[in-house]
């Protein structure tokens, strides 16, 4: 099986991408047995980051007419919109892994079980639901409700008030990191649901209510565990004494992916103010 | 009942096709006000619309409807079939009397009296032994009788009408279809049936409306085609707006 694993950022978030490629390409030097290439959608890159993603082997598609785009949103969104394009721009491959240029693999075991997701025809992706007790979304009842009452004035206004009713008490997949096989029917369902969050108003989250709707039409979901891609705005993990990275409340759970989220989001650091990206790299999250 | 129609509603059937007529077969089946039913996706139309009396408020498929259903099946006489929601075997009935041989999904088939009532109305029809009667759902029962083997030519998909029921239905028959077959959808008119063939389309399908009353629609790949339907003039069937894209 030929697998694509597929990143897309703009020059802005350039170095969280070459991080996470770095991070990605370490793991498979461990997987030696799975037929792994990485692709890249370049989003108006200058010529030394396309030099750059040249020269690590990755593949490059430029082309960025070949997806739609959020009416009146900046040019980084393509990175949303492109993926449930991917079968069609790299069509060579058997599977296709989607990661966020905020994703890093903390250990090759973290890419594991997407790889061997893909191996299962019957599954229609593998991902990981923001089902994490740990998590501020679940912790704190007034994040809880902007995350539930947000999404589902979303799912409202573009899917209407009956898909809205049957996803709300079902805490969604995170859209940063899935695997699906080439010949999967979340695909065509993720093109038209896209597809149709592109007549509202631009919101962030749009392109993931977009994958989640079609993994309740389609079924047949692999769900894995929250180390799987465990999101550090929601809950920062704890580095252990051995140098591994650990659930915070479970410390016997090592994390496997951890996802940046939020990065440029402002967050007050021991020092004064900062970024969630200034505090991701002075733990040890990232280079 | 709607301003919009006559108060006396007809049965209509398009040119060119094949009749038949099984009402006999159904000796509780009536003729109802569609106003009775609370389904907004219902359309008051011009045409007869058909129920059980035992079940108000459910309608099968009209005459024009079954036709298509039953001309359909004429062209796969003696292949596999699949129905996915059988409700009280009417269009059971006018699959089978084509001459397939025909899988019924139903978790209703579960409840003794009606499956016997199905049961009563098929012998009547005379093709009780062309048909499989499967008590369970979609798509857990499909899947079942899949990884046994089965593979469809011809599948009928009038099963569950909500979210995401129908486009489930619609990725199990695409799975477990035959290379060359066709996958039928009545109740158009309801959003969320229609993203079943919009899956189908956007999988590589041949598509094609029906203009009936609840709108029927049919896919297709390979070495098979749907009949041609001349729907009824005076009708003048609207088209939904989240059909726009399909026809």
């Amino acid at each position: 099986m030929r697998v694509c694993c597929v990143l897309s950022s703009d020059a802005a978030f350039f170095h969280q991408a070459a991080a996470s490629i770095d991070t990605m390409r370490q793991a498979l030097l461990r997987l030696p047995q799975h037929a792994v290439e990485i692709a890249f959608v370049a989003i108006n890159l200058p010529a030394e980051h396309l030099d750059w993603l040249h020269r690590n082997g990755v593949r490059v598609h430029s082309d960025l007419g070949d997806f739609p785009r959020f009416p009146g949103a900046p040019d980084h969104t393509y990175a949303l919109t492109c993926r449930p394009y991917i079968p069609w721009i790299l069509p060579e491959y058997d599977g296709y892994v989607w990661v966020d240029s905020d994703i890093r693999f903390l250990s090759h075991e973290g890419l594991v079980p997407y790889l061997e997701g893909l191996a299962a025809p019957e599954i229609s992706v593998v991902a990981v639901q923001e089902t994490e007790a740990a998590y501020a979304v679940h912790t704190e009842p007034r994040l809880a409700q902007v995350y539930h009452s947000a999404r589902n004035r979303r799912l409202s206004q573009v899917y209407g008030d009956e898909v809205m009713q049957y996803c709300q008490y079902f805490t969604p997949f995170n859209g940063g990191l899935f695997a699906a096989t080439a010949d999967s029917p979340i695909w065509a369902r993720y093109r038209r649901n896209l597809d149709k969050a592109l007549k509202v108003p631009f919101d962030a989250m749009l392109e993931q209510d977009a994958l989640n709707v079609s993994i309740q039409e389609v079924g047949d979901w692999r769900r894995l565990p929250t180390v799987m891609n465990w999101l550090c705005s929601l809950r920062m993990p704890e580095k252990a004494a051995d140098g591994t990275w650990r659930h915070p409340d479970e410390p016997f759970r090592q994390v496997l992916v951890a996802h940046l989220t939020n990065s440029s989001a402002p967050v007050m650091l021991p020092d004064g103010p900062g970024t969630y990206y200034d505090q991701y790299r002075s733990a040890g999250l990232t280079v | 009942m709607s301003a919009n129609w006559p108060l006396i509603r007809r049965d209509y059937v398009s040119p060119g096709f094949q009749r038949i007529h099984l009402d006999a077969c159904f000796p509780e089946m009536m003729t109802a006000d569609p106003a009775t039913c609370t389904w907004p996706y219902l359309r008051h139309g011009p045409h007869l619309w058909y129920g059980d009396r035992r079940f108000p408020g459910t309608g099968f498929l009209n005459r024009d409807e079954v036709h298509i259903l039953y001309n359909t099946a004429l062209r796969f006489e003696g292949r596999p079939a699949l129905e996915i929601g059988c409700f009280m075997g009417w269009s059971t009935c006018h699959l089978a009397a084509a001459g397939v041989d025909l899988d019924v999904i139903d978790p209703i088939l579960g409840d003794t009296a009606i499956r016997d009532s199905i049961t009563t109305s098929m012998t009547a029809a005379g093709i009780v032994r062309a048909v499989r009667m499967h008590a369970t759902t979609s798509p857990d029962g499909v899947t079942t009788l899949g990884r046994l083997g089965m593979r469809w030519s011809l599948i009928f998909i009038d099963g569950d009408h909500e979210f995401p029921a129908p486009v489930r239905d619609a990725v199990i028959g695409e799975r477990y279809a035959a290379v060359d077959a066709l996958i039928m959808f009545h109740d158009l008119n309801a959003p969320a049936v229609a993203e079943g063939l919009y899956y189908l389309r956007d999988r590589g399908w041949d598509t094609r409306i029906y203009h009936t009353s609840q709108i029927m629609g049919v896919a297709w790949r390979g070495a098979v085609s749907p009949v041609d339907h001349v729907p009824d003039r005076a009708a003048r069937w609207p088209v939904p707006e989240h059909l726009r894209d399909l026809v």
